[in-house]
């Protein structure tokens, strides 16, 4: 991928002497990084994880989007472009720990990277998962699929041990049918695991797309459809689920009315694990207490239509404005919030 | 010198990203992902045909087809009369009804202009659209698809051996 490919071929281009910092290099970050490298800006990109690349690296799998391609792309970025990539850097003020967090080396501030800098983008992202609503969803054994996807990639990529992989036991049950835990669901069924993909949706209005949980049916996984998980049951550990059927309203991948029926209880035996996909929460650099920059109620960044945030200098783009999207919306968004970034700059 | 575009349905993964980049750059996009019957998500794009019909039609001759193989638009000889929207066997070119024009892709005339690519090829994170000369496109093509089919014969062996009947 070339990032830089609004620069017309002709290079970096003379150099304006402003400083932007992008903290995050996931696809909207690294749009906005080559973006404005190619406008001539000073562009630093900080990046809590070794590599940069975000979702894109470290979430899909490498069997989607090959990781080489993404990576020629920085480091073109980093060579032609001059734009510096701090890698294992945590930007933080006194935000949460997230996925991967361990890999990180070193830790600055969030209040001097905005002061160092003419402007800062926030692109960190959606990196926390929604947990499992039912009864004893604490137990042991219950996962995130962005983790488990995490730690399988983070392997490949010969980050971490093969023993801080997750290890499944024979039944695995995949909740959800988005993108992220069909990936999760194959990724277990590669692995030889017995799966069982549980969700609201049927085949045919799930936000993946019918094909996706075809291509899942044909390598033998088993979709149990319009059900959801009542109760995990066990002691301390997942034995077994209670799930009971609903009726549901899904236009478009959403679900609009969700209704139990009661009486349709059913007890699935032998879950060893429960891997959970049905949705991502933004995280922002800062936590709760943070009050300069404004956050929503579903705790995305309140952004102006020219992605400024309430704070003075700081933008924010790609899924902590908009909600988990796919690589492309999060791709243009990130080319907008750098195309405003510019306006804003040579005022 | 015929240039052509592919894209490697094998590889696609329906991630927008060459809709939206060409949303960003045309104001309107000028390839779209769109779910088949069985739900595929399929990039749908001017695939600049060798005897394009909308050639043919156009009234105007706004539309014309270059040495390089692209068919292109002149939008100021345009008239809006939508006749290459009915000819075109995949509804191609985009109305504009405020502007009174059409809009098709000419697989980004202006940066072929600098030696560049198109930005969809340049942006696609799977190298899924492949863009080159005829021959070249069509050789890389085929020993992919060889090497498929070599790989797929290869698992059929090993299945096979793994459960004799």
């Amino acid at each position: 991928m070339r990032f830089s490919f609004m620069s017309g071929g002709k290079g970096p281009g003379q150099k304006i002497g402003k400083r932007v910092a992008v903290i995050g290099s996931g696809p909207s970050g690294l749009a906005s990084a080559g973006y404005l490298a190619s406008k001539g800006y000073d562009v630093t990109v900080y990046e809590r994880l070794p590599l940069p690349g975000g979702i894109m690296v470290f979430g899909i799998p490498e069997a989607r989007i090959p990781s080489e391609r993404i990576l020629g792309g920085c480091k073109e970025l980093e060579e032609v472009y001059g734009v510096s990539f701090r890698t294992s850097c945590k930007v933080s003020a006194n935000g949460d720990q997230l996925l991967g967090d361990g890999l990180a080396k070193e830790t600055v501030e969030l209040h001097s990277v905005i002061d160092e800098n003419d402007a800062t983008i926030i692109a960190t992202g959606t990196w926390n998962s929604r947990g499992l609503p039912a009864e004893n969803a604490t137990y042991k054994g219950i996962y995130s699929a962005l983790e488990y996807l995490f730690r399988c990639k983070a392997n490949e990529l010969g980050l971490i041990p093969k023993k801080e992989r997750i290890k499944l036991g024979k039944n695995v049950a995949v909740i959800g049918s988005g993108l992220v835990a069909v990936d999760a669901a194959m990724e277990a069924a590669d692995e030889g695991h017995m799966v069982r993909l549980i969700s609201i949706e049927h085949q045919f209005d799930s936000p993946s797309g019918s094909y996706e949980i075809g291509r899942l049916k044909k390598r033998g996984v088993e979709h149990v459809e319009r059900t959801v998980i009542k109760r995990v049951l066990g002691e301390g550990r997942v034995e077994s689920v209670e799930t009971i059927k609903v009726n549901a309203e899904v236009k478009a991948g959403v679900v609009l009315k969700l209704e139990q029926i009661p009486g349709t209880e059913q007890i699935i035996d032998k879950v060893d694990n429960i891997i959970v996909g049905i949705g991502q929460i933004p995280t922002p650099p800062f936590n709760k207490d943070y009050k300069e920059i404004k956050t929503l109620r579903w705790g995305g960044i309140e952004v102006s239509d020219r992605y400024l945030s309430s704070k003075e200098k700081v933008f924010a783009t790609g899924d902590i404005t908009t909600g988990i999207t796919k690589v492309g919306r999060a791709y243009q968004t990130g080319l907008k919030t750098a195309h405003w970034v510019d306006r804003y700059l040579q005022r | 010198m015929t240039k052509i575009k592919v894209v490697d349905m094998e590889r696609c993964i329906g991630c927008e990203l060459c809709e939206r980049v060409c949303e960003f750059i045309n104001t309107k996009p000028r390839a779209k992902i769109r779910p088949t019957f069985d739900g595929v998500l399929v990039p749908i794009t001017c695939l600049h045909c060798t005897n394009p019909v909308c050639v043919d039609v156009c009234p105007s001759g706004a539309i014309y087809r270059n040495e390089e193989g692209v068919v292109s638009l002149r939008q100021n000889r345009c008239i809006g009369c939508k006749l290459c929207v009915l000819a075109c066997p995949m509804g191609i070119p985009d109305p504009d009804p405020i502007r009174g024009f059409v809009t098709k892709c000419d697989l980004c005339t202006e940066r072929s202009k600098d030696g560049l690519l198109p930005a969809c090829v340049e942006l696609c994170p799977t190298g899924a659209i492949e863009y080159g000369e005829y021959e070249e496109v069509m050789k890389r093509s085929k020993s992919r698809s060889l090497k498929m089919l070599r790989d797929k014969r290869l698992l059929l062996k090993k299945t096979e051996a793994s459960n004799p009947v």
